[in-house]
């Protein structure tokens, strides 16, 4: 028997909204409000005391953003969802929401540069500090948590190293400490691999990547999982001990499986003010909509693309986790089994024994004409960076060589042109980054 | 808040959980004790609970034993979990307490205000009927622990503004939160539950007893407790206001909270004091 859930695709359209019932506007309005006018003093405290739901000021929650929470919280088969300004701020409220001085974490070693930058410069400034571990070895994970230690971390598909996180072992091993594991989907988004059904217990997404889409909003989002026990163990008084922000309310006894949720918007949207603004919620919503037939390309042409870089002279070496050679192909096939993202790494071969793979890249870089040179990924649009100096220039040696990076090493997001423009694209601009580094 | 609650069906006394809604239990206020459905816990009341906490009245949003944070064995009858209630208005220091109860919650409400009317000061019942029988698919796979149930009973349970979401607190998930809540709750509570709801004979029975002010809730979208149920119901019940709530499935109290709330609010207003 069918229970008859609206299905991705359907969800993707329609998840978090239906028509306008004051104006039939079948697209989701923008409520560019910053206030919300209250019914009468009743329902103004009601509203503040957390009795009733509903809109108060737009730094907590706006309509539109709403949407892109719940349509996103669908996606994932969440309990709920709080977006934010950027993935940057929806990682660090998340933590302040987790824990505070003293507590610890374990991350993969394999991240965004950004996300590398706070755990190891910025949160220890907290008292927060953080222990970084070989994705590849959920051991390490095991091995690295202590009694002060609050959240698991990682990405499902890392990054620019493209390790591929075994979810459901670094899950175990993080539940049976008591510890709650958060993955960053960016990735992956929910069309790839849905983190919470492989045991997850919050996940968080820049939504201005593959989510949006389009490269023209900035937006982040934590979805909660709503099964993690956060009383058992006592570890997380945040939400189970009265807080007095709200007359001494008790998040998980209140709330219960969306209890994450509602500290983070009551207190780190509160008091910080990560809020997404309601003209961004509408953009990354019109790229929401598209965002299955958008995978679905994006896959494709990643593998074209990967079927011309390993038979190209120019290129010494390429690695996506559907190639069978690379290290965690079986574990992508199991976890990513519609495709292991978009991201392709590889490196320009060095012609001569002057020139090195970083020059011979950035001479690929200087060439490219279809494919674009900046610091995003899940566009659109094709586009390229040299990592070493650019996202993650911030690493010293050690930190690089722990997530993965090497000196010539290329990362392409694939977008959405016709395959063959992008292999054409490509293909001059290696011929012209080996001639370059030739002429040396 | 924690309670000791002596159990009949068992004569055992078990420590009982169930959230006062923010303020201190004080039981020299108007009391309202709320009742879960099937499978589920104390937290599908947060939209209720909190305000009337505010407003002047006591609060007790109960787990059954065993369910959510309680203690104790499953109750396995309306009619058990009926005699278990005055057990708990004692336990609480209470003579008497309105009883909101939904879909199961609000069968062993009626149930105990039939048997024990001087316990019982009001009664709301929300997504009720006088009978419940359950769907043999869901039953059968409830009591396997087959996990289908929960998707089942999350499905059926939820109206449009479950399937499509925009519930009254931005940025939730109903049907999410419905299946977390079922899937984090004790192994078997659903299908002992389910099969309490499909074997319960005496609504209409109970109906005819009742004395107290009632007021019944029904989703016009609900397809565990159809409205209809729920009108045939009220009819029976002397002098009980019976109201449908547009646009809303079973879980009245989360797709449609304000509505509900606003309900419960002229109900109380108007017979508790």
């Amino acid at each position: 028997m069918d229970p008859k859930f609206y299905k991705f695709d359907t969800l993707s359209l329609h998840g978090g909204h239906r028509p306008d019932t004051a104006t039939g506007s079948r697209a989701v309005p923008i409520y560019q409000t910053t206030s919300y006018v209250f019914q009468d003093s009743d329902h103004a405290a009601a509203l503040f005391n957390l009795e009733q739901g509903g809109h108060i000021y737009s730094r907590i929650s706006n309509p539109t953003v709403a949407v892109l929470e719940e349509r996103i919280a669908a996606l994932e088969g969440g309990t709920g969802a709080v977006a934010t300004a950027s993935g940057q701020s929806a990682l660090f409220s998340t933590i302040l929401t987790l824990m505070g001085q003293g507590n610890h974490i374990v991350s993969s070693a394999s991240l965004y540069g950004g996300s590398v930058n706070l755990f190891k410069h910025t949160l220890p400034r907290f008292g927060i500090e953080t222990t970084f571990v070989n994705p590849r070895k959920p051991e390490e994970f095991r091995q690295a948590i202590r009694p002060e230690t609050r959240l698991c971390f990682g990405e499902i598909i890392g990054n620019p190293g493209l390790e591929i996180l075994d979810v459901p072992s670094v899950a175990e091993i993080a539940h049976a400490a008591g510890i709650p594991l958060m993955i960053d989907a960016t990735f992956n988004t929910p069309y790839l691999c849905k983190p919470l059904e492989l045991g997850t217990d919050l996940v968080s997404h820049s939504v201005t990547k593959w989510m949006g889409g389009h490269g023209v909003a900035l937006g982040g989002i934590v979805v909660e999982g709503g099964r993690f026990d956060w009383e058992k163990d006592g570890k997380f008084p945040t939400l189970t001990e009265p807080y007095d922000g709200y007359h001494g309310i008790n998040f998980y006894e209140e709330f219960g499986p969306q209890a994450f949720s509602m500290r983070m918007r009551s207190e780190a949207m509160r008091d910080f003010g990560p809020a997404m603004s309601p003209q961004n919620a509408f953009y990354l919503i019109q790229g929401l909509e598209t965002l299955p037939i958008r995978m679905e390309k994006h896959i494709s042409n990643t593998k074209l693309l990967l079927d011309f870089l390993q038979n190209s002279e120019e290129v010494s070496w390429v690695t996506h986790p559907s190639m069978p050679d690379h290290p965690d192909y079986e574990l992508a096939s199991l976890l990513l089994p519609k495709g292991a993202g978009s991201i392709v790494v590889f490196g320009v071969k060095a012609r001569s024994s002057s020139g090195g793979g970083r020059e011979a890249g950035a001479a690929f870089i200087n060439s490219v004409q279809l494919a674009s040179h900046l610091a995003n990924v899940g566009d659109a649009k094709t586009l390229v960076i040299h990592p070493a100096s650019t996202t993650h220039a911030q690493m010293d040696a050690e930190t690089m060589k722990q997530a993965g990076l090497t000196e010539d090493m290329i990362r392409i997001s694939v977008g959405l042109e016709d395959p063959n423009d992008l292999i054409n694209d490509f293909k001059q601009a290696l011929r012209k980054a080996s001639k370059a580094v030739q002429k040396k | 808040m924690r309670l000791n609650v002596n159990n009949a069906a068992n004569d055992k006394k078990n420590e009982i959980f169930a959230t006062t809604g923010g303020k201190e239990f004080n039981p020299e206020l108007p009391a309202i004790i709320f009742l879960h459905c099937a499978g589920a816990d104390h937290s599908i009341w947060y939209l209720q609970t909190r305000y009337f906490a505010y407003h002047g009245y006591s609060i007790l949003a109960v787990d059954f034993p065993g369910h959510g944070r309680s203690e104790g064995e499953f109750i396995k009858s309306i009619e058990e979990m009926a005699n278990w209630i005055p057990e708990l208005i004692r336990a609480a220091g209470l003579e008497q307490a309105s009883l909101v109860g939904h879909s199961m919650g609000a069968l062993v409400a009626l149930e105990c205000a039939a048997r024990f009317s001087e316990n019982v000061s009001s009664l709301c019942l929300i997504g009720s009927a006088a009978k419940m029988p359950v769907h043999p698919v869901l039953l059968d796979a409830s009591l396997k622990g087959d996990l289908l149930a929960f998707d089942l009973v999350t499905s059926w349970e939820h109206g449009p503004t479950g399937h499509f979401g925009h519930p009254p607190v931005p940025g939730l998930s109903l049907l999410g939160g419905a299946q977390a809540l079922l899937n984090s709750g004790p192994n078997g509570a659903l299908g002992v539950d389910l099969a309490a709801c499909n074997n319960y004979q005496n609504g209409m029975n109970a109906a005819s007893k009742i004395g107290c002010p009632v007021l019944c809730l029904s989703g016009s979208q609900d397809k565990m407790s159809p409205s209809f149920e729920g009108m045939k119901l009220a009819e029976a019940i002397p002098d009980a206001k019976f109201h449908i709530i547009e646009d809303c499935g079973h879980m009245v109290m989360l797709e449609k909270a304000d509505e509900c709330l606003r309900m419960l609010k002229e109900h109380f207003q108007s017979t508790v004091n």
